[in-house]
């Protein structure tokens, strides 16, 4: 006997799980299940402002000469075999206060997900996006492409947080064009186990004195193969980024992540930090910093380390009230803190109630 | 004063050697007790035997606390009973200095010291570090007391709250140990200089351990006096372990 779950009961599962990653799409955003958008609400606000929020196919359609302009610029894909994704253009000096969600949902057996999604900052603007990407089948693939273009002055901070399954297969690739004064803070959070996952994530610094900052927080469990690859061009002068990394081994998963910084015009600055923390003695952690430049007056710097949880770490807590566990949480807890200092407020509780809940969970 | 903690012939060891033999303390409500000591005679040991850290395996003797054998209680039990250790070389971990003095005032219900204990003890450019990671000596024991002092104790062991810290670090320090007692804390401070005693107000009981045997007690006054003097050699001759 097949039972088959209606869209409704489907669609109502993917809100829950997207709910509880703190993906709300239901204040506002959208979700896409497989290829389809199962739940969209745009609140009045974004409309008045002029914000454009729809798929990218019907973007396509209606906005032919925008996607034209930002789209598939550092990215080679044909449309025509993509199967969803989202457009958003914020309006030249237009701020979003609140965060835009979207979320992608693998909701069969077998299915692979084709996504494309374009978002455009436009000179001034400034736009929080909260993207979460689950699944709720096994033995499915998610294969996403997302350019954004930050324009000249704007500000755009990105929240991502996977939360697969064993068996998933996933590749993601990200590219970002930052104008002059731009700034762009990216928040990247996985903590499920799945059979592989192969992200690259490349940041472009075409105008002068734009910032950027990428964020990873990778816990990986049982047999997950993850690999990172993200790269950051300062091809503009006097800008610079950051690339923070957190890799979390359990299990007997294999996390490799490799972060470069590639210096090309003069008063650049730039520095990568990469820190595994071992859980298990079965699980395996690979991190590469690269620094590349040929010009001499730029500022690139590195730091990476690869250790377990000392006894005398947890000793020391537990003197401090706190059970083995609580101690081992406590430290996972601070070991997975990249720093909230630069992240909008709104983000804030997204990303904390994140790392809490990773870091409570039996290790 | 009421009595608080009494060590009772203990004896401790760390993988498997004897370090700490037959030692015999008592330290009673608001009383700041003294434990001196060369280098590596056992006091930090005694003193993690005292706050139960796993390694430290108390072979005979008990430890009694407010009445209750608490020997083999583990140690979390022991700080929520309320003893606290503030230790001699914490480890670094990967722990803001924030987020610790969080979880500790909302365990033990200390939100309320959080202000002036951070003002005071002038931890508020650290509170964004992760905990110990390239502390200087003095910035570590003002920590370590803010985090003891968070705990709401009744009993502080405190390990050399005054190695490595400059003069003013040590009068900070030494009036947050003053303020302990005077709130009927009892305070057992292990240092092997004794320059901190200078700043303590009302000293009770002082101890001498050499080679991991108590050999002098008496008034702390007394027993500085002593090692003032002739520093630790005449106690060397009571003799410790052979």
């Amino acid at each position: 006997m097949s039972i088959t779950i209606s869209m409704a009961e489907l669609l109502k599962k993917a809100l829950n799980k997207a709910s509880s990653m703190g993906v709300e799409v239901t204040r506002q955003g959208s979700l896409i299940l497989n290829e389809q958008t199962a739940f969209k609400l745009v609140s009045k606000l974004l409309e008045e402002l002029g914000v454009i929020y729809i798929g990218i196919k019907e973007a396509v359609k209606e906005y032919p000469d925008l996607v034209e302009k930002y789209g598939l610029k550092k990215v080679r894909i044909d449309l025509r075999e993509v199967d969803n994704g989202i457009f958003i253009y914020v309006p030249k000096n237009t701020k979003l206060i609140d965060p835009v969600y979207n979320c992608f949902v693998l909701a069969s057996k077998g299915f692979v997900q084709r996504v494309y999604n374009l978002i455009v900052v436009d000179d001034g603007g400034e736009a929080i996006g909260v993207t979460g990407c689950l699944s709720l089948v096994h033995e499915a693939i998610h294969s996403s492409h997302e350019e954004a273009y930050v324009g000249m002055g704007s500000k755009y901070y990105k929240i991502m947080i996977h939360n697969w399954l064993p068996k998933v297969v996933v590749s993601a690739i990200k590219r970002v064009t930052l104008m002059s004064e731009a700034n762009y803070y990216d928040y990247y959070i996985n903590s499920t186990s799945l059979d592989r996952m192969n992200f690259i994530t490349e940041v472009f610094h075409e105008g002068e004195r734009s910032l950027s900052r990428v964020d990873q927080v990778v816990i990986g469990s049982e047999e997950s193969k993850l690999r990172y690859i993200t790269t950051t061009y300062l091809s503009a002068s006097n800008s610079s980024t950051e690339i923070v990394s957190r890799v979390l081994g359990v299990d007997e998963s294999y996390i490799e992540t490799k972060s470069s910084i590639i210096a090309v015009k003069p008063g650049v600055k730039g520095h990568v930090e990469c820190r595994g923390l071992l859980i298990s003695d079965r699980a395996a952690i690979v991190t590469v910093p690269v620094l590349k430049s040929s010009i001499s007056d730029s500022t690139l710097t590195h730091e990476a380390s690869i250790g377990r949880i000392k006894r005398d770490e947890v000793e020391y807590l537990m003197a401090r009230g706190f059970s083995e566990d609580e101690a081992v949480s406590l430290i996972i807890r601070g070991f997975l803190e990249t720093g909230l200092d630069k992240v909008p407020e709104k983000m804030k509780p997204i990303i904390s109630t994140t790392l809490d809940r990773l870091s409570s969970a039996k290790m | 004063m009421a009595e608080l903690l009494h060590v009772e012939g203990v004896s401790v060891s760390v993988d498997n050697v004897a370090i700490v033999r037959d030692a015999s303390i008592e330290v009673s409500r608001g009383e700041i007790a003294v434990l001196m000591g060369p280098n590596g005679s056992g006091k930090s040991t005694l003193l993690k035997a005292i706050a139960g850290l796993p390694g430290y395996r108390i072979v005979s003797g008990r430890i009694i606390y407010y009445g209750n054998d608490i020997t083999h209680l583990e140690p979390w039990n022991r700080a929520r009973m309320g003893i606290a250790l503030a230790f001699q070389n914490p480890p670094k971990i990967y722990l803001k200095v924030g987020n610790i003095i969080d979880r500790l005032s909302k365990t033990y219900g200390s939100t309320d010291l959080v202000n002036d204990v951070v003002k005071e003890l002038g931890l508020s450019q650290l509170i964004n570090r992760d905990l110990y990671s390239g502390f200087s000596g003095g910035e570590i024991k003002r920590v370590e007391l803010a985090l003891t002092i968070l705990m709401k104790p009744k009993l502080a062991l405190l390990d050399e709250p005054d190695s490595g810290v400059d003069v003013d670090s040590i009068k900070r320090i030494a009036m947050y140990i003053n303020r302990l007692a005077e709130n009927n804390v009892g305070v057992l401070i292990v240092t092997h200089t004794g320059y901190i005693l200078r700043y303590i107000e009302n000293l009770g009981r002082g101890y001498v351990m050499i080679d991991g045997r108590i050999v002098y007690s008496a008034p702390s006054y007394e027993v500085v006096k002593k090692i003032m003097v002739s520093g630790y050699g005449e106690f060397n001759k009571m003799g410790g372990m052979s």
